[in-house]
């Protein structure tokens, strides 16, 4: 294929990928472009909600990253007990929605015995919360970015200057896709009226909630997520484009050995102290919380009914959600390959698109079900409806991980395979594929989670009959016993664990690249 | 007799730099030519252009007669021109054993399952590295990942071997093995070879003429005996005092 | 060689579209596939309702039973949430997918009738129900009540103190102590709408402006106000009486009281039922609307934790039931229909300023 036909097919394939993920929203703000609204979108109130939202967003990828890198470093590089599990399980924060954490620490805030813990609060209070929960993103970029360093570098930095130098070198390397996750988690946060709901925090994710739920104004709603959207361009943008082109860092061939995590018994130690910690605060004191009344009053019998009948419909929609956003973003990261613009111009439009509030899509998705022919039913008003939304939402998550990893790999494993003619698809089943492993189990797992804490989408879209237990949760606790609600969430994590668990046994299935 | 490789006119540029201009080179069958250069004088370009992993703008590349590439345009893709490459990475796919690498190697012969395991085996056996048939490159010391790279290449029983410096980070003595083991199975197999490289221990080694890559074309292409008694360019004459042990 | 990789990627959604699409939801009626709507014609109704899942639950399944007809439940959040069904029910207005919009109050209910959503029913199961909490145009019917209730902590408010109208949320000495859920939202949306009816603009604007001036803080829902009255954190808050009777079967220490007995009286919000115009299930629709609005379902919600008033007068009231009968309650004056036309006008200038302005 000629140069210019490549460039093409690039531009055509990344458009089309950009255009499925950017779709849903389309109906709500053509809609909002063509109208006069009566009620103005800049009013002081909503000036003041957007410095609350920037700052929420610094705040929580300043939190993320501070913690996320250095733990994502450590995890990656030192080896300590049941190191595998403990890191999959640093995905735990982002399964519960930031509503039921915040529930769970202002729960702990009433307990005499805590007290004396300062309760989380206001803007403060959000930093802390979602700051927290959204670790993961940053962590699971470093631990992945970890992996493309050979043991030759380590070895060499070790040597020159102990592991120190090993730290600093590994954090240069993995800082530019930390910064650019970090960003991806700031921004999430910004379409979250959960914490700053609970916490009296007036940000521009409540204020659109506000206009769509309070107003019925669909008009105002669209022309605040407008605003908002540029707003996250004109902030993410600038970051993307210094940090993209540390993203692209192909590896040599040539890799005598990767690295492997060492057992180095401070830093080991500290490394496990960490994963532990940041579990610990990041979501088994919040659970804690949320749980207490089960002690009171468990109901474990019927929370495991409302489980078990769930249980389908949510491993639909969060799994499909997982392929979808890995599929796409693997068709993106493989497009945008070998252009900085594509990717530059897929992550900028990405990143928007996830600053806005999921009943955006959902609510156009859901207008454009309404006036599609019953035909087309399968596609637009079925549980494939619900996974395909989720899955393009957080899209972006799982495009930062490919990219990351489709850039890695060496353009000569290609070369080779043109030489002694091995068909592209042979090429990717049994080179291409195996060797973006970990990018794709990273970022099913990332979206599995992320897809299952979203419930205003699945909300909006299940089909009736069809409830997630998620929305389950939220449906069922303004008025049923605290012990159920809290029976349900433990058990929810619970499952989570469990599969998790057995996740971790995964790794064995892959071929291991050093002994 | 018609060379097995002949390029004329080969004009390409690498980003705004132009590294081959107009450069003809021929290959004749069971030649081992080493190509020198300077730096960035386009001697991979060179290499890649011949095996059809990259395209001339300009010019036409003839593999056994047959026209391969023409004026930008590739006509014969590069599994079936016969030629086998040696990458300065060496290129092994890190997930599959040595086995896997060689036997994903022969996926473009379409070989019956029997042929191939017989293929596998030769080449194998032919680099001396049976033993090391399960294992997986990233276990395997720098001159064992050579052998495999060149068991995979060999498997397909190429008409013409190009090696891009593929033996940086050897020791002498592993490197000198590995020269031996080529020169070796050249001499059973009678195919050609092209080595880029700037080490006169690996020409003396494997080749039996040189050519120097300079200013974009071939400056000089001749047996080894006459570049030694009469270097036309300034790295043919250095060359020559390398061979003949004069620093 | 990368170019060529994503065609076979082209291929792979597909693949996995068609299994996804092909995959049927838990119930026996998937909404996927193009037969679906003629089975259900003959056995489902797809019911929206923002009664809360563990009160309408029973009441559908009870009607399954009784009529065979399946029921698919799609019950709704807690108000600030999510989006809500009314949204959903908007968003599907052309080809809807419910058949009956089952609404904790008649707000939403009028809310989807100026939209064009639901159709006017008038089911002969309605007779005995006080039309004066119902729309005019039959096109939402209410039945089984809550009210509007001061909910208190009994370790930090005495009996000599609890509070006895909504103002005193307004006295010193609950200054900082009080709480309410988000009036932009829900039934404290409705009572807010209520009050400007029953005190006017002015008195009401100015006993919102007394509750700022008191440190009243606004909370996320009802639910929320519950348990933070019952943990302490507040002393007093305004919620509804289902709310209340949860904490109270659960041995939370709070206690609480009908506001404005000897003034406006207490807001009495009561479910209301839609008919939603277009649904695929017409005819079960109408069965669904006639079975809520029996005086057995008004009697089995009055007993079920939601402990709801029958606004039937008839209707016996189960031993222990802990609130008073509507008949015995002093309810506020209001114009239910033009509740929800109340409630635009002053959510988008009043409220919403108010909110905003809110510490």
């Amino acid at each position: 294929m000629g140069h210019g036909a490549k460039r093409i097919l690039r531009w055509v394939l990344v458009g089309a990928v950009l255009c499925v993920a950017i779709g849903p929203s389309l109906p709500l703000v053509v809609s909002t472009l063509g109208q006069e609204s009566p009620r103005p979108v800049w009013t002081d109130a909503f000036s003041r909600s957007v410095q609350t939202t920037l700052w929420l967003g610094v705040g929580v990828s300043v939190v993320s990253l501070l913690i996320g890198l250095p733990l994502g470093l450590l995890a990656a590089l030192y080896r300590f007990p049941a190191r595998w599990p403990l890191v999959l399980f640093q995905a735990l924060p982002l399964l519960l929605p930031s509503f039921l954490l915040c529930i769970g620490w202002s729960n702990l805030a009433a307990v005499t015995w805590t007290s004396w813990l300062p309760a989380p609060d206001g803007l403060a209070g959000c930093v802390f919360v979602m700051g927290l929960q959204m670790v993961p993103l940053p962590f699971f970029a470093t631990w992945a970015a970890c992996h493309n360093l050979t043991a030759s570098q380590i070895d060499a930095s070790r040597l020159h200057g102990g592991d120190k130098s090993v730290l600093r070198l590994s954090a240069r390397a993995c800082a530019p896709v930390a910064i650019v996750a970090a960003l991806l988690a700031g921004t999430l946060s910004l379409s979250d009226p959960g914490a700053p709901l609970i916490f009296g925090c007036r940000s521009m994710a409540i204020e659109i909630l506000t206009s769509f739920s309070a107003l019925f104004d669909y008009d105002l709603a669209g022309r605040q997520c407008l605003l908002l959207a540029g707003w996250v361009l004109l902030l993410t943008a600038p970051v993307l484009l210094v940090g993209l082109r540390w993203l692209a860092a192909a590896v040599l061939a040539r890799q005598t050995r990767p690295a492997v995590p060492y057992p180095h018994r401070a830093l080991s130690r500290i490394a496990l102290a960490g994963v532990l910690l940041v579990l610990f605060v990041g979501i088994v004191v919040p659970t804690f919380g949320l749980c207490l009344p089960a002690a009171q009053n468990p109901m474990i019998g019927r929370a495991a009914a409302k489980v078990g009948d769930t249980a389908s419909t949510t491993l639909i929609f969060t799994g499909g959600a997982a392929l979808v956003a890995v599929l796409f973003a693997a068709t993106v990261a493989l497009a945008a390959s070998e252009s900085s613009r594509a990717r530059l111009t897929s992550l900028a439009v990405l990143f928007a698109l996830l600053a806005m509030p999921p009943a955006l899509a959902a609510i156009g998705v859901s207008r454009v079900a309404t006036h599609s022919p019953q035909h087309l039913d399968w596609l637009t008003r079925s549980p494939l409806t619900v996974a395909l939304i989720l899955g393009l939402r957080f899209l972006p998550v799982a495009t930062i991980s490919m990219m990351r990893a489709v850039a890695s790999l060496s353009p000569s494993w290609t070369d080779a395979a043109r030489v002694h003619g091995v068909a592209a698809p042979r090429l990717f089943v049994r080179v291409i594929l195996p060797n973006l492993g970990s990018a794709i189990t990273v970022s099913l797992l990332l979206v599995t989670v992320l897809a299952a804490a979203d419930i205003t989408t699945t909300h909006l879209l299940q089909p009736p009959g069809a409830q997630s237990l998620p929305v389950a949760i939220f449906t069922v606790m303004a008025n049923s016993p605290e012990g159920l609600v809290a029976s349900l969430c433990l058990l929810y994590l619970l499952c989570v664990v469990l599969l998790l668990a057995a996740a971790s046994q995964i790794p064995r299935l892959w071929p291991r690249r050093v002994a | 007799m018609t060379p097995f490789v002949r390029c004329r006119g080969l004009t390409c540029h690498l980003g705004q730099q132009l590294v081959l201009d107009g450069a003809d080179f021929d290959v004749a069958d069971g030649e081992s030519v080493a190509l020198l250069g300077s730096s960035g004088s386009g001697k991979s370009t060179l290499l890649r252009v011949i095996a059809g992993l990259q395209i001339a703008e300009q010019g036409e590349v003839l593999i056994a007669g047959q026209q391969a590439s023409r004026d930008g345009r590739l006509l014969i893709p590069p599994h079936r021109r016969g030629i086998a490459m040696l990458f300065q990475d060496l290129a092994l796919w890190p997930n599959l054993t040595v086995a896997g690498n060689v036997c994903l190697g022969l996926a473009g012969l379409r070989l019956s399952r029997d042929e191939c395991q017989n293929r596998i085996a030769h080449a194998l056996d032919g680099c001396k590295i049976p033993e090391l048939a399960d294992r997986r490159p990233g276990t395997l010391s720098g001159g064992q990942q050579q052998r495999v790279a060149l068991a995979r290449a060999l498997a397909m029983q190429p008409k013409l071997l190009l090696l891009d410096e593929p033996f940086g980070g050897l020791d002498l003595i592993t490197k000198q093995a590995v020269l031996l083991q080529i020169a070796q199975l050249k001499s059973q197999l009678g195919f050609a070879v092209i080595l880029v490289t700037h080490d006169p221990v690996e020409v003396r080694g494997l080749c039996t003429s040189l050519a120097v890559l300079e200013g974009g074309h071939i400056a000089e292409h001749a047996p080894m005996d006459d570049i030694t008694a009469n270097p036309q360019t300034a790295l043919g004459k250095a060359f020559a005092r390398a061979m003949q042990g004069k620093g | 060689m990368k170019c060529r990789l994503l065609t076979l990627f082209l291929a792979i959604p597909f693949a996995a579209v068609g299994t996804l699409g092909c995959s049927r939801s838990s119930s026996p009626s998937g909404p996927g596939s193009s037969g679906s709507n003629e089975m259900s014609a003959s056995g489902t109704v797809v019911v929206y309702s923002s009664v809360d899942e563990v009160f309408a639950q029973p009441i559908c399944k009870q009607f399954e039973q009784d009529t065979g007809i399946a029921v698919e439940l799609v019950p709704d959040t807690e108000e600030t949430k999510s989006t809500g069904l009314v949204n959903r029910l908007i968003a599907e207005k052309e080809r809807p997918r419910a058949d009956v919009f089952w609404s904790g109050d008649p707000v939403r209910a009028a809310i989807l009738k100026s939209k064009g959503v639901s159709a006017p029913y008038r089911s002969a199961a309605a007779d005995g129900l006080p039309m004066e909490f119902s729309d005019a145009d039959h096109h939402w019917i209410s039945f089984s009540a809550r009210a509007r209730v001061i909910v208190y902590n009994k370790d930090l408010v005495p009996d000599d103190k609890k509070p006895t109208s909504i103002h005193d949320l307004a006295d010193a000495r609950f200054k900082g102590k009080a709480c309410l859920a988000n009036p932009l939202f829900g039934t404290t949306s409705m009572h807010a709408a209520a009050l400007f009816q029953a005190l006017g603009d002015e008195e009401a604007k100015k006993f919102f402006q007394s509750l700022v001036d008191n440190g009243a803080k606004i909370l996320s829902s009802n639910g929320e106000v519950r348990r933070r009255v019952a943990n302490g954190e507040y002393a007093i808050g305004l919620t509804d009486t289902d709310d209340v009777n949860v904490a109270i079967q659960e041995g939370k220490p709070v206690g609480f009281v009908y506001p404005d007995a000897d003034g406006i009286g207490t807001l009495v919000m009561p479910n209301a039922v839609a008919l939603v115009a277009g649904g695929p299930n017409n005819e079960n629709g109408k069965k669904f609307i006639d079975y809520l609005l029996r005086a057995e379902t008004e009697a089995a919600l009055a007993r079920s934790e939601a402990a709801q008033m029958p606004l039937r007068s008839n209707v016996v009231l189960p031993d222990g039931f802990p609130f008073k009968s509507v008949a015995q309650l002093k309810a506020m004056s209001v114009d239910y229909a033009t509740l929800a036309d109340t409630l635009e006008k002053i959510s988008g200038t009043f409220l919403k300023q108010w909110v905003d302005e809110h510490p």
